[in-house]
């Protein structure tokens, strides 16, 4: 009896023991000790940031929450908002854009476009890296070609095609060498840039973190390591990456010695990768973070408290409608849809966040057109809502398919896409009685899988602009694009006056391009009603009331590069 | 023993090898690639395969994760610190997570153990009930919920601790995740606990015990508890299984950047290096709990050994 | 037996105790052998049931929800997924109990509404007290459905492996091992795409990973009692090893089984809300009490009555449920019986 009490005594001890151990290096006041220790991630590659340790300017940090993590800080391969926004503030391009989206000189002081504006020659200003040398033409040079080049993989490398730099697709492709691309370093500070059609928003571009410049001598010495973490790491831009805590924090800390240094704004800034809105918004209310994003209906119960601020994001929610679901090749069933969709109560009473409902399928503030006026001023609003032409077509359609309709409509499984789904859902069985929607939830990821593949009937879908020109949007719906044209939508018209804008006849003449443009939207989304606008989706945050100048931009970059606090 | 232990280890070796493959084979067929879908054209998507390796034929990556895994190369991560080495991405969130959930598994064991004993002692009077129900808010409100009321009224109206993690004073942010970790393991160790006391103290033994006038707290806690412990060690392994997806949420409330955090974001993203390894940290330590509970069962119940030994 | 009062015994007495310490019990009453009426298996299952007031009050408050959730949706006059946006987010108002105020403010009279809604409204202005009801039946449906997948599964899975120990539990061990390596979400993911959209796809879900914590505990409580001396006795007998395992075995151990397959409701509840969410499960407009919850808690520190009613009720079924299993272990648990 007493040899088999044993066991369970020391066992029971061990774990006891094991128990407190565990509790007292955890707990107490043992573990304060190692923050920067083993326990804490990343913290012991990055030490984590010291505020007090800044360049004795004005010691003032800023905390900003997003509510999606850094991806990487390769600037030729990131492909997602924030890690741009990051990028950007560690690197310079040659424009920086002022608060409307006007590009401003940055890393060069000045451009020359030839007669023909086939050709734009940068001069440089005197900026230097972080390690002291200056940065060239050849940085630009270098760091264009290897967005270019076939082995980056770089997802951002169709862009150059885009400006229509001179063998951009080629060398993508492989069939030209690298040093064949249009772009030369005609000395240390002059950089000409060649095209070979002319290209109306080159300038705004030039803010963009896929063309910031690369040192080629750093960049070697790094190998595989190259921007995986701060050391591995060479900047020309206004702030120094300091701490880099996958999951949780990156700290910025402003350079001293940047060109174009700005004593006013401040020190360090922070931005902290937290998912849940709930639990950020109680730590901006606690005075820790100073920006934060606002999501339904924190909206409406802050929307009166100084600070809340209302942007627009350039994202366009759309339904590409399948065009080769038969019932759906019916055009008075998808102008029955149009019409019975409510878009302003989705974008004020539904999502709250800003939103607005879409006027079109180009978002407002997007594109400027040559006439001054914003792309959709000119356009006009071709979306309308109407319960009762919803009706009517309903009627109609359902007379000519010999009977009611039963159709599905695909979502994603975020919180605002469901809303809206269950209400457009709810609101086309209202209006149009006898149509029959059943909602098919999705993760997003399979969601595109199987929209690509035309496996939907009708599905909420979004699309975001590289840049600031309607053809990021345009270039979507042309029946040769396989990968975006996710209904299939056939128009030998709308072709025809899409690719005279983008490479034919008016691509030369920014007045009848803009021209072609807005009457493509018009036949698409008010003649052919295959894709129905949604809404343009808003950014409703809370910024704490002492901080300023941050300039948000729907079409490009967020900057967060001259933040001022008081 | 020894022998025996060995065996197991070997085993559960092969078991997870197993497992990697099932994932390698699932995750191969998760719709969507591990980049940007929403832009990606069907070039951009046959350079990057290409540059990663994933345009090979299946078992040719199969085998050439696995003799990389052996050489402890864990591949690089495509979308989450793109071309980070996974296993040195992995390693502080796991820590963090280790930390957080072995705390919470402590709180609650003690707790609940507590809870348990005294629910059983007082069976079918008032305190029986309350602890019933501690234990049924415990399961029954979920773990979000709990963490952010937790972060709400502690954290923000009586501001006692930080609410959000932040890697200047882990300690302290750390107290808000552990104690809304710990509602399940409390619950579901106090439920247990009562049950198996009801019926150790309803048993001969103990009746021997008692008629032998053996103190009452010396009877529980010598006599009874220790019998009651060996079936609770088996509901280790479930709980923590529900520790590990609990802390999925627990640390997206309060911001932790833990292994459940990163594990959710790699699945999202398709981030297959980063699942197999997020996903094996998993397997690993649940089959280790699972071959310490069935050593721990044979050291503490002689029966079990002897029917081991027979089998 | 916890009647008997420890403290008394001390030691030291033993020694003084004397013949005539001891006085005979029932000295001069007639002493007569009763017998028992015998009763049915059943009969006695229920003689013990009712006796115990806790499991009878669970029993009705399990019937209650139950009413509601079939009539529920039909009382409120209201449907589950009409949207009427002008309503949106009304805090609970029945006259007499909620006032419809929310931080001091008569939302109902600011937003000019004039109709009730006694649970609220959601984010999308449908009636909460129908959405909670619609809920509660299909998280019933589901609940019920991981119950009998946990024992029916999870149990006999555990049993056999237990029983038989050696190569059959080792190999069988593994390959719960092997389930249980694979991240949840993966599997749901996999199977969103594979499944269509219902119920039939959420018990398949639920049936791939649900079962094995309950097959773990079942399986180790094998082990405890395979070794003792009436289950030598009845293989002595010539009992065949399915009989040992489910009839001499399962009894003395259901009861543990009950309380974590009762554990199992939440669980299952919480499952299926997340299902629903990345495709399989019930879609929406549809509800279900955990969809309810995870919707309720986005607004959480903003509208708390949405989130509220949905717990309110998941709890109630979760205590009337544990109270009701633990009357049902008692009645059926023979060892009860001897006291």
């Amino acid at each position: 009896m007493l040899d088999f009490k044993k066991p369970i005594c020391l066992a029971l001890a061990a774990v006891m023991l094991a128990g407190c151990g565990t509790d007292t290096s955890a707990g107490t006041p043992a573990a304060t000790a190692d923050t920067s220790g083993t326990a804490a991630p990343a913290a012991a590659e990055t030490p984590a940031a010291q505020p007090e340790a800044t360049s004795g300017a004005n010691g003032k940090e800023v905390i900003v929450a997003f509510d999606a993590d850094l991806n990487t800080m390769d600037h030729h391969i990131a492909t997602d908002g924030n890690s741009f926004i990051m990028q950007s503030m560690c690197y310079s391009g040659l424009t920086s854009l002022d608060e409307a989206g006007t590009p401003l000189p940055e890393l060069a002081k000045s451009w020359d476009v030839s007669e023909d504006g086939l050709t734009y020659t940068f001069h440089l200003a005197d900026a230097t890296w972080s390690n002291g040398t200056p940065v060239t033409a050849n940085d630009f040079v270098y760091g264009w070609q290897r967005l270019d080049a076939p082995e980056t993989a770089s997802e951002y490398a169709f862009i150059l095609d885009t400006i229509h730099v001179v063998n951009a697709a080629e060398v993508n492709a492989g069939e030209k060498p690298l040093e064949e691309l249009g772009v030369k370093a005609v000395d240390d500070k002059t950089l000409e840039v060649t095209l070979t059609l002319p290209c109306d928003f080159l300038l705004g571009l030039m803010s963009f973190p896929s063309f910031f410049p690369l040192n080629k001598e750093f960049f070697e010495s790094q190998g595989d390591q190259f921007a995986l973490s701060p050391e591995n790491m060479i900047y020309c831009g206004p702030y120094n990456m300091t701490g880099w805590e996958q999951g949780n924090a990156y700290t910025f800390t402003k350079r001293a010695d940047y060109f174009n240094y700005d004593p006013d704004a401040v020190d360090t800034v922070i931005f902290r990768f937290q998912q849940d809105t709930q639990s950020a918004l109680l730590e901006y209310q606690s005075g820790n973070i100073d920006v934060v994003k606002l999501q339904g209906e924190q909206v409406d119960q802050y929307k009166s408290e100084p600070g809340f601020t209302n942007r627009l994001t350039g994202y366009m929610w759309y339904i590409p409608v399948n065009m080769t679901v038969p019932a759906l090749q019916n055009l008075n069933l998808r102008k029955a849809i149009h019409y019975a969709i409510d878009r302003d109560t989705i974008a004020k009473d539904v999502l709250m966040d800003g939103s607005i409902g879409a006027e079109g399928e180009i978002p407002v503030e997007l594109a400027t057109g040559p006439d001054g006026k914003d792309f959709r001023a000119s356009a006009g609003k071709i979306t309308e809502f109407d319960p009762a032409k919803a009706a009517e077509f309903y009627a109609k359609a359902k007379e000519e398919l010999g009977g009611d309709v039963t159709l599905e409509l695909m979502f994603e499984d975020s919180e605002a896409s469901k809303a809206v789904a269950e209400f457009v859902q709810a609101k086309l069985k209202e209006y149009c009685p006898g149509l029959e929607i059943n909602l098919n939830s999705k993760p997003k990821k399979e969601r595109l899988a199987l929209m690509k593949e035309q496996k939907y009937e009708l599905g909420i879908t979004r699309w975001g602009p590289d840049y600031a020109d309607p053809q990021t949007y345009m270039d979507l719906f042309l029946s040769t694009n396989v990968a975006n044209n996710q209904g299939r939508y056939n128009s030998a018209k709308y072709d025809e006056l899409v690719l005279k804008g983008t490479t034919g006849e008016d691509a030369t003449d920014s007045a009848k391009r803009w021209a072609d443009f807005v009457e493509a939207e018009r036949l698409m989304v008010a003649e052919d009603f295959a894709i129905i606008p949604i809404y343009q989706t808003g950014g409703a945050m809370m910024i704490n009331p002492d901080v300023s100048n941050i300039n948000f931009h729907s079409a490009s970059v967020d900057d967060y590069r001259h933040i001022y606090k008081k | 023993m020894s022998k025996y232990i060995t065996k197991r280890v070997l085993i559960s070796l092969a078991t997870l090898v197993v497992i990697v493959f099932v994932l390698f084979l699932m995750l191969d067929k998760m719709p969507g690639s591990p980049f940007n879908d929403e832009k990606l054209t069907e070039t951009q998507r046959a350079l990057l395969y290409a540059k990663y390796g994933l345009d090979q034929p299946f078992f040719v990556r199969f085998f050439k994760y696995l003799s990389a895994m052996l050489r402890g190369d864990l591949g690089v991560s495509y979308v989450l610190n793109k071309n980070k080495a996974v296993s040195e991405l992995v390693r502080g969130p796991l820590l963090l997570s280790i930390r957080i959930g072995a705390m919470a598994m402590l709180l609650g064991s003690v707790l609940g153990l507590l809870l348990g004993i005294a629910a059983a002692l007082n069976h079918n009077t008032w305190i029986d009930t309350l602890c019933s129900f501690i234990s049924i808010i415990g399961v029954s409100v979920p773990s979000y919920v709990f963490a952010l009321l937790l972060a709400y009224w502690i954290g923000f109206v009586l501001k006692l601790t930080p609410i959000l993690y932040n890697s200047r004073n882990v300690a302290a942010s750390l107290i808000l995740p552990t104690i809304a970790l710990a509602m399940f393991p409390t619950a579901n160790v106090s439920r247990f606990t009562r049950s198996e006391m009801i019926d150790v103290l309803n048993s001969e033994y103990i009746l021997l015990v008692e008629a032998k006038g053996v103190r009452q707290s010396s009877l529980i806690f010598k006599h009874a508890l220790r019998n009651t412990l060996i079936p609770i060690i088996t509901i280790m392994g479930p709980i923590l299984v529900n520790l590990l997806t609990g802390s999925m949420v627990v640390e997206k409330v309060f911001g932790i950047p833990g292994i459940g955090m990163l594990m959710v974001q790699a699945i999202t993203n398709n981030d297959y290096n980063v699942v197999i390894a997020c996903a094996f940290v998993y397997s690993a330590m649940y089959i280790a709990m699972m071959l310490i509970v069935d050593i721990l069962y044979g050291i503490i119940d002689p029966r079990i050994r002897v029917a081991k030994g027979s089998a | 037996m916890s009647d008997v009062v420890l403290e008394k015994h001390d030691p030291k007495l033993y020694d003084e105790y004397n013949p005539e310490d001891f006085v005979f019990v029932q000295e001069g009453e007639k002493l007569i052998d009763k017998t028992y009426i015998a009763t049915s298996y059943w009969r006695d299952v229920w003689g013990h049931f009712s006796k115990n007031r806790g499991a009878l009050i669970g029993f009705v408050i399990i019937v209650v929800i139950v009413l509601l959730a079939i009539i529920g949706p039909m009382i409120s006059g209201r449907s589950y997924d009409t949207i009427i946006i002008e309503h949106k987010n009304l805090p609970p108002k029945i006259p007499g109990i909620f006032g419809g105020v929310e931080r001091g403010i008569d939302v109902y009279a600011s937003k000019k509404v004039d109709v009730n809604y006694w649970f609220g409204t959601d984010y999308n202005g449908r009636d909460m007290f129908t959405r909670v009801w619609q809920g509660t039946r299909i998280s019933l449906i589901v609940a019920l459905v991981a119950v009998v997948i946990d024992i029916v599964v999870g149990m006999s899975y555990g049993l056999i492996s237990g029983y038989f120990g050696g190569k059959v539990d080792l190999i069988m061990q593994r390959i719960a091992e092997i389930l249980n390596g694979i991240p949840t979400l993966v599997v749901v993911t996999l199977l969103g795409m594979v499944l269509p959209s219902g119920i039939i796809s959420i018990i398949f879900a639920l049936m791939i990973t649900g079962w094995i914590g309950m097959s773990r505990i079942a399986r180790a409580e094998v082990l405890k009692l395979k070794e003792s001396e009436y289950i030598l006795a009845s293989k002595t007998l010539g009992a065949s090893n399915f009989s040992i395992i489910f009839k001499d075995i399962m009894p003395n151990i259901f009861g543990q089984l009950v309380i974590m397959a009762m554990f199992s409701i939440p669980n299952a509840i919480f499952t299926e809300a997340f299902l629903s969410f990345v495709g399989l499960g019930i879609q929406p407009p549809q509800a279900s009490l955990g969809s309810l919850i995870s919707d309720g808690y986005k607004s959480l520190t903003i509208h708390p009555y949405q989130i509220a009613f949905p717990v309110v009720v998941l709890a109630l079924l979760m205590l009337s449920f544990n109270l009701f299993a633990d009357g049902l272990r008692d009645a059926f648990d023979p060892n009860m019986k001897q006291m």
